[in-house]
């Protein structure tokens, strides 16, 4: 296998899936797997051997290869409510070697401003006093991003607690990024040109 | 005192690509457009080309308008090129479909602006409907892109040139939008 670099590409995919409320499957590879192993996101859950522990893997290790596969499309609704549970307890019990709680620390540190959803109730995710704090955070720094967040993280802790709860708002589409100016302007400029 | 907002998008492509005709389409106002006999070789496909700019503005709202510029095709042009495209939004890009020496000229103009930035390109191919007009798919080899990122369009068609400029904006949604899951590319 050509030697690529170590990715958290896997993560996209997953929100889009879920925040698409799509079928299909993600599959991937870790460096240390001779064969790629695959998810599926079928009507009303995931699904694969061991499933939490594999959505663990997906969201504490990169890949080598990671890709969406939407041949069973044919189930287009799927209920994210047997998903969401299953995505917080994996990243609840997620723990990452330092160097890719790193590489995955550098991915949200480029991301930029981001809103946050008020937490829904049916979340019951464990820690959602990490949750609070970053809506509280971005709801009263309106041009902050995840890198602004992690910074005010300063114990060992609270900067695993932050990096946990931004995953989980990622993967489940609970954050979105500001609109940029730029898309501002060209939605505007739209509205209008379909008017002439 | 005016203050308001200005956004750039440019219109480009070879000499005879149709750039003055969607310029003068979709804007309010058609401020310039130096249109003096073409020459030398020229002279053999058009009667009249635009020299300097073509120009026009596009009124959004209150607070907002559209400053459309047409760059002038020919390749003697090219040093402007490089400072129109300075803050566009983006970039529609026409190919007259029935010349080979234009699609030529396309190639280096094509990889010219490809290579100037980042921002978002649209392709419309012209005159589809002549019966010397080559493929979008020949097209698309030319220039080395996927044929799915060339529009069929004619430009005395208003409808045809909005739908540039309206694919163009899509993209550049698009492209805006997508910068969240970009922080996880290499």
């Amino acid at each position: 296998m050509p030697k690529v670099a170590q990715t958290f590409k896997q993560l996209p995919l997953l929100r889009n899936i879920l925040t698409n409320k799509r079928s299909g499957s993600i599959h991937y590879r870790f460096s240390s797997q001779a064969f790629p192993e695959k998810i599926n996101v079928t009507t009303k859950k995931l699904s694969g051997p061991d499933i939490e522990q594999q959505v663990q893997n997906l969201i504490t290790l990169p890949t080598y290869a990671c890709e969406w596969n939407s041949q069973i499309q044919s189930t287009p609704n799927i209920n994210t409510d047997d998903i969401i549970p299953c995505i917080c307890a994996a990243i609840r019990k997620a723990t990452w070697l330092p160097h890719h709680a790193l590489a995955l620390k550098r991915s949200f540190l480029k991301m930029p401003a981001i809103q946050v959803d008020l937490p829904n109730p049916e979340i019951k995710y464990p820690d959602m006093g990490a949750y609070m704090a970053l809506y509280h955070f971005t709801k009263n720094n309106p041009d902050s991003s995840p890198a602004n967040f992690l910074e005010t993280a300063y114990e060992d802790d609270d900067k695993i607690r932050y990096l946990k709860v931004l995953v989980l708002v990622y993967c489940l589409g609970f954050m979105s990024s500001k609109t940029s100016k730029k898309e501002s302007i060209a939605t505007r400029i739209l509205n209008r040109i379909r008017q002439v | 005192m005016n203050n308001k907002e200005i956004a750039k998008i440019l219109i480009t492509g070879p000499f005879n690509s149709g750039k003055t005709t969607l310029i003068k389409l979709v804007s309010d106002e058609q401020l310039t457009g130096n249109d003096v006999e073409a020459t030398d070789e020229l002279a053999q496909y058009k009667a009249m080309t635009t020299v300097g700019l073509d120009f026009g503005v596009l009124h959004i709202d209150d607070d907002l308008d559209v400053h459309l510029f047409g760059t002038p095709g020919q390749a003697r042009f090219n040093f402007m090129w490089k400072t129109l495209s300075k803050g566009a939004l983006g970039t529609v890009f026409l190919v007259d479909s029935s010349s080979q020496n234009a699609i030529d000229e396309a190639k280096q103009m094509y990889q010219f602006y490809s290579e100037l930035s980042d921002m978002p390109i649209i392709i419309g191919a012209t005159k589809q409907d002549l019966p010397q007009a080559k493929s979008i798919q020949h097209i698309a080899t030319e220039l080395g892109i996927d044929d799915t990122r060339i529009i069929p369009s004619n430009p005395c068609i208003k409808e045809d040139s909005k739908n540039l400029i309206i694919a163009l904006l899509e993209e550049i949604i698009e492209k805006e939008s997508q910068t969240q899951d970009a922080a996880f590319s290499v």
